[in-house]
């Protein structure tokens, strides 16, 4: 089905803390242009699998090729082609998001004329235009939210990596970024995903992986997963994860009053 | 469980309180809860930042808070006159309790978790300020007794069992005046400004405090030694009665004897200013304090339109940046530590103090410090400090404000934003780092040296030029020492922790700057000999400076 290499080539990823093995042997082939849906309860190894990728982490036993390089020994060639909004939206705020996207934006070498020209466009284009110049300190969790969008892709990387990008957004601004991703994969950009929103990954991704207790449990479009599954995500969700009961605990939780 | 016992004793006097309108269930329940977390998490006091305190370190601060105690003890003794020296004592010790107060107070009044936990629940307005000013109080007063302890023991073996017990009585109503007044100035202050001009404020406060401490520190003896005070009169000096540390001071003057009406009314004063400030606090001010710091958090979006707004002019730091940085990079590193430092609160609260000793040490140096010529004047001992090239050692203290600057250029409440470090391809860290040098050395060193330099000139004329040229020189490879040697973190990037263990380095580098000061000192006379070493250490500083750059940095690792 795919002639070209994978744009990212994860074999038997394995992450330990201490004695806990975090990841279990993750196998994954991601292809160019790819909206990587990546879903799975809390702690069960989605973060740590980002933060390999990005770079964050750098003891991991097993091999990722990224575009050709080795995570290991390329770390830098990677990191320039990639682009990164984290989980918790952490950014200095201090600054104002053009000095903010000005600092990102020479951290990857680019030089200021063209960071300013592209941070206006882009931030004008998300609704900022008001905003260049403010400090970031008054801003709501949904323009932070924005700033690190722009920040993760002016650069204009190949592969972007996005961790709950839409918490905070507004439904206009979500609106705007899921059109955004739909666009970025069109033009050959390939973009892995997390997120608990169930609805939006379904919508957003042409492949959905669901990784629980650090193993990847199911890999397919949503459609191969309906069929071999269930009927909706948040149903193959709760039955692939072993929270099966999760009606159960509601009905316990009303009779706690009785 | 000392706690506990706290809280139960001043729920002896739940009627009391119940009569304020003031719900003594909760009032309880809140102080047990806050106290509770101060133990796992303990206050800032003395510009400590909380983290993780051993029991060592803060047996530590009690004892350094002993030993300021101590240190009051120079106006007990040195002026043995009735009212002055309490008086001053207590003016002392109330100005140290509200430098603290004010650190503490601001991270319990502005409790942000106090929005989502305490104001959703039917808790009343005044239930939670007193809760407030309880929970500080105890807080303090662990610190009080440290601190009032040498004063304690001073007073017992001076003026025997009433004034001991006297003495006790004062610090209880010095104590609770400073926690009025500091409350009282912060629910008012509240009212005009916004959160993080308010916070702004509070930092700055806190600044000019420290410099006032450390000056009084230096001048105190000779200002005390000096005629003005010995020769002070408290029944002539209106102006000190005014003072709230004379009313309290007038407690041990009835102690002693003195039941004149003018010392019982000054009593009378003291028992009363606490009481008041207390019913206005309660009645006057708490009244919608609440709300205003429920908007706090809403208010933040956009609603001050021109706030936070930064000028596009003209800014040093393009400008600067421009003409010392060729990278990208380099600019990067320049242009973040130049903004950041400018507008980190924290920051700014540990540097500036240490930036404001030079004038402070050069004031003492030139016109206060009498070794042996106690006779002669300001001009005199203006005009032999330049005879002697004592100027010298100023060029070279005002380095030291480099150590501070790098000790917490690394340090930030936001250190979690430093991913972007990490994600970005930075293939020569040493570039960066250079911008970081830079940035600090013209923002935290250059103005120093430019100040020498107009003042130099001024007064000596231009063979200082080649002094100022050698010092800035020597100033820059111990910039590029110290960042090398003591900076383990990219810029902001790590939590705020109290001192780090780089005392051998930090030392070192004192030497190390010390000698090399001296020897400056000894080839003064030599002006071919001063220009050949300046030409010389700039030659090495430019050097190393290319090194720097190539420095991998590998030290430097991404927390989480």
């Amino acid at each position: 089905m795919h002639q070209q290499d994978p744009i990212i080539h994860i074999q038997h990823l394995h992450k330990h803390y201490a004695s806990k093995e975090v990841l279990k042997g993750i196998d994954l082939e991601i292809y160019s242009g790819e909206v990587i849906g990546y879903i799975g309860p809390n702690g069960a190894g989605k973060s740590t699998t980002v933060k390999i990728l990005t770079g964050l982490i750098t003891d991991f036993e097993g091999s990722v090729t990224i575009d050709g390089n080795d995570l290991r020994s390329d770390a830098m060639a990677i990191k320039s082609i990639m682009g990164y909004v984290p989980e918790n939206a952490e950014l200095y705020d201090v600054l104002t998001p053009v000095e903010y996207l000005d600092f990102v934006g020479k951290l990857y070498g680019m030089e200021e004329g063209l960071i300013i020209e592209r941070a206006t466009k882009l931030l004008t284009a998300l609704g900022l235009a008001d905003q260049l110049h403010k400090r970031m300190d008054t801003f709501s969790k949904g323009m932070r939210q924005k700033v690190l969008l722009v920040s993760a892709i002016i650069h204009n990387p190949k592969i972007l990596i996005l961790d709950e990008p839409l918490s905070g957004l507004d439904a206009n601004a979500v609106i705007t970024v899921k059109e955004l991703i739909a666009r970025l994969a069109k033009e050959g950009k390939t973009i892995f995903y997390c997120s608990h929103m169930m609805d939006v990954v379904e919508k957003v991704s042409n492949r959905i992986l669901l990784i629980n207790e650090g193993a990847i449990v199911a890999n397919g479009s949503f459609e191969q997963l309906k069929q071999e599954h269930g009927d909706s995500l948040e149903h193959i969700f709760t039955k692939l994860t072993g929270q099966d009961d999760a009606t159960d605990s509601a009905s316990q939780i009303i009779s706690a009053f009785e | 469980m000392v706690n506990n016992l706290i809280v139960h004793l001043i729920l002896r006097f739940g009627p009391v309180f119940t009569r304020w309108g003031v719900d003594e269930k909760q009032l309880a329940i809140i102080l047990k809860t806050k106290l509770l977390m101060d133990d796992r998490r303990p206050l800032t006091s003395f510009g400590n930042r909380q983290g993780k305190e051993n029991k060592y370190s803060s047996w530590i601060s009690l004892l350094l808070l002993a030993i300021m105690g101590g240190v009051l003890l120079f106006f007990l003794v040195l002026v043995n006159k009735p009212f002055v020296s309490y008086t001053i004592y207590f003016g002392a010790f109330m100005a140290m309790l509200c430098l603290t107060l004010i650190a503490d107070f601001s991270v319990i009044l502005l409790d942000g978790r106090d929005n989502f936990i305490i104001l959703p629940r039917p808790v009343s307005d005044r239930t939670l300020s007193v809760a407030r000013i309880m929970h500080i109080g105890i807080s303090v007063s662990k610190q009080v007794v440290w601190l009032a302890l040498p004063g304690f023991v001073y007073t017992a073996i001076a003026k025997g069992f009433i004034g001991a017990l006297l003495f006790i009585v004062q610090a209880c109503i010095a104590t609770a005046l400073c926690v009025l007044l500091v409350n009282l100035f912060y629910l008012v202050a509240m009212r005009f400004l916004s959160a993080q001009r308010f916070k702004d404020l509070v930092a700055y406060l806190q600044i000019v405090f420290s410099v006032l401490i450390f000056a009084l520190y230096y001048t105190t003896p000779s200002i005390l030694g000096s005629a003005l005070v010995q020769q002070l009169n408290f029944y002539t000096s209106y102006w000190l009665w005014l003072m709230p540390s004379a009313w309290i001071a007038a407690l041990q003057e009835v102690g002693a004897g003195d039941f004149s009406g003018f010392a019982l009314t000054l009593t009378a004063l003291a028992f009363l200013a606490p009481i008041i400030a207390f019913g206005l606090i309660t009645n006057k001010f708490s009244k919608g304090f609440n709300r205003v710091l429920a908007g706090m958090g809403i208010e933040s979006h956009s609603i001050r339109e021109k706030e936070g707004l930064i000028k596009r002019q003209f800014s040093w730091c393009d400008r600067w940046s421009a003409i010392l940085t060729k990278s990208p990079l380099e600019s990067a590193g320049f242009k973040f530590v130049w903004r950041l430092t400018g507008r980190t609160r924290e920051f700014k609260t540990k540097v500036y103090p240490s930036m404001a000793y030079v004038p402070v040490y050069f004031f003492f140096l030139f016109f206060i410090r009498n070794n042996g010529h106690e006779e002669m004047g300001f001009q005199e001992r203006w005009q032999m400090a330049l005879r002697q090239h004592t100027y010298l050692f100023i060029f070279y203290f005002s380095l030291f404000t480099l150590l501070t600057v790098f000790q917490f250029i690394t340090q930030s409440e936001k250190y979690k934003a430093a991913w972007v470090y990490f994600v970005a391809p930075i293939r020569k860290p040493g570039l960066l780092m250079s911008g970081v040098l830079k940035a600090a050395f013209v923002k935290f060193y250059m103005p120093f040296v430019l100040i020498f330099t107009l003042l130099g000139m001024l007064f000596i004329g231009s063979s200082v030029l080649n002094d100022i040229l050698l010092s800035a020189a020597t100033g820059g490879i111990v910039a590029i020492l110290i960042c090398l040697f003591t900076v383990n973190g990219y810029p902001f990037s790590q939590p705020i922790k109290k001192s780090e263990g780089r005392f051998i380095a930090n030392l070192l580098l004192i030497g190390l700057v010390g000698s090399i000061g001296f020897g400056h000192y000894l080839a003064v006379k030599y002006e071919w000999l001063v220009w050949l070493l300046a030409v010389l250490f700039t030659l090495v500083f430019w050097i190393m400076l290319r090194f720097f750059k190539k420095e991998k940095w590998e030290k430097v690792i991404f927390r989480d």
